[in-house]
């Protein structure tokens, strides 16, 4: 039964071990963006993180005043 | 003789391209019949009862809307060879990607579970539980793509596709004038004044009729056929017939509803047409299984979306082309989102109305980001060659853009506040 729990838990570790170097080649493939970075592009980039910061704000407020409401 | 020979070389002709057509054709329909999904059919079910006809001409400004954010997938499918998620990681490099793609699985998986929701809401008007129609379902989307070939599992989903089309029928069974249709419906005009309740649902339209999923479903359908650049005219046509049909069924849905439940407050399609069978067993029974139908449908493309968009970025094999041994990754990774999504559903007391409603939240944070991505790569020379955007159809497509981003962050905002807008 060890002898079993040993197998599937090794397994479980090279699943692991697997994919964090999988995302980690993957990090540095993607590393350099190939798209040209014109002044639209970095614009654009800009816009989205500005908005994504902001949708996050909004949902971090709305979790405060539910948690405050509580 | 001689215009004989010419009538029977110009038949040859037509015939052949609809065959043509035949063989081209998939990913636009698919993908936009899909868009009528359980969601889908809730939306028009509840604007068709609580507007009654007042809002199809809003409904018909959707085809082109639809058309030209779906025709950008098709060529950048078509030219790149690679599908979004993957085209998003190689330009814009792995934060973006990353962002995409996490997203895109979250937002998948929740839609999923409301297509289950959908699926096992319909089957239960019919006295079937719960956990039934959610082993049937797995059942049937594993025999789906286990078959190997891409080729199969499209024209299964065309046949569903044309299931979708039960809601023409059903609404002449419930014999609307016509006159107060054409006079009502084609004239654009907001009814009862332009307030929050309205804004309310023309943004839950707009939000049903643009998914992220979708461009990421089109892109990778479109990369798995095989399509080349030499059969992107027959890919935007394939897109534009499927905007135009899944617009026409959304419309046939908001007759069938305002006909009979205007006024009626509708929570769910399932409750709208468990009510009509009171009305026409016939009618209720048929709208219900179109209702199971659609959920199925978007529960096809959906999880499919998400094993594309994971394999194309880790490297796995993930065509459906390809046998189980050979893409094992893939298939793994659909059946779990498909398996825990529907175990979901089956949980007792399971908070589904929130799920709902954070499908919404969350796709609003995916949308823009997906749309203008989309918008940026067909813009660059280097990746799209010729195949880049025009003057024109940058106009149309940044338009486009900028009022879906507002209008679904608005929809976005209006979930989380509800009393923001009143």
């Amino acid at each position: 039964m060890w002898a079993r729990l040993d197998l599937v838990l090794s397994k479980i570790a090279y699943f692991f071990q697997y994919n964090i170097s999988k995302v980690r080649e993957i990090n540095h493939k993607y590393a350099h963006p190939r798209i040209q970075m014109s002044g639209g592009v970095k614009l654009s980039l800009l816009f989205l993180r500005i908005y994504l910061l902001f949708l996050v704000a909004l949902l971090a407020y709305k979790f405060a005043t539910l948690v405050g409401a509580r | 003789m001689k215009l004989l020979s010419k009538t029977y070389y110009q038949y040859r002709k037509i015939w052949k391209t609809i065959k043509l057509y035949f063989i081209l054709s998939g990913p636009g329909l698919i993908v936009m019949v899909a868009d009528n999904d359980a969601g889908g059919i809730t939306t028009y079910a509840a604007t068709g009862a609580k507007f009654g006809y007042h809002l199809i001409w809003f409904l018909l400004l959707l085809i082109p809307v639809a058309y030209y954010v779906q025709e950008m997938t098709v060529r950048l499918g078509a030219v790149t060879k690679r599908g979004h998620a993957e085209a998003i990681f190689d330009a814009f490099g792995s934060f973006w990607g990353w962002f995409s793609l996490l997203d895109l699985i979250l937002v998948n998986w929740l839609t999923l579970i409301t297509e289950f929701i959908g699926m096992t809401a319909a089957f239960h008007i019919f006295g079937v539980p719960p956990y039934i129609t959610v082993i049937l379902v797995c059942l049937l989307m594993g025999i789906m793509v286990l078959n190997g070939r891409y080729w199969t599992w499209e024209k299964i989903a065309l046949l569903f596709c044309a299931l979708n089309l039960v809601y023409i029928p059903a609404a002449f069974m419930v014999h609307p004038s016509i006159p107060t249709i054409l006079q009502e419906g084609l004239i654009p005009h907001f009814p009862g004044g332009f307030n929050s309740t309205l804004f309310f649902f023309l943004m839950a339209n707009i939000g049903t009729t643009i998914a992220p999923w979708m461009l990421f479903f089109q892109q990778s359908a479109v990369v798995d056929k095989g399509m080349k650049e030499k059969d992107i005219p027959w890919g935007k046509f394939d897109t534009l017939v499927g905007a135009i049909l899944t617009i026409i069924v959304a419309i046939f849905i908001v007759i069938v509803v305002g006909t009979t439940l205007k006024g009626v407050e509708i929570d769910s399609a399932a409750q709208a047409f468990s009510a009509l069978r009171l009305y026409n067993e016939h009618l209720g029974t048929m709208l219900a299984i179109g209702l199971f139908n659609a959920g199925l449908l978007g529960a096809i493309c959906i999880s499919l979306a998400s094993s594309w968009a994971f394999g194309e970025v880790f490297g796995w094999a993930h065509s459906l082309n390809s046998k189980i041994k050979e893409a094992s990754w893939f298939y793994t990774n659909y059946f779990i989102t498909l398996i825990s999504a529907g175990l979901i559903v089956l949980i007792p007391k399971a908070p589904l109305v929130l799920i709902t409603l954070f499908v919404q939240v969350v796709a609003v944070t995916l949308l823009p980001a997906a749309i203008v991505f989309l918008l940026l790569l067909l813009n660059d020379k280097k990746i799209m060659g010729e195949y880049k955007n025009s003057l024109w159809q940058n106009i149309i497509g940044t338009t486009i853009v900028l009022v879906i981003v507002t209008l679904s962050t608005l929809y976005g905002i209006s979930i989380i506040f509800p009393t923001l807008f009143n």
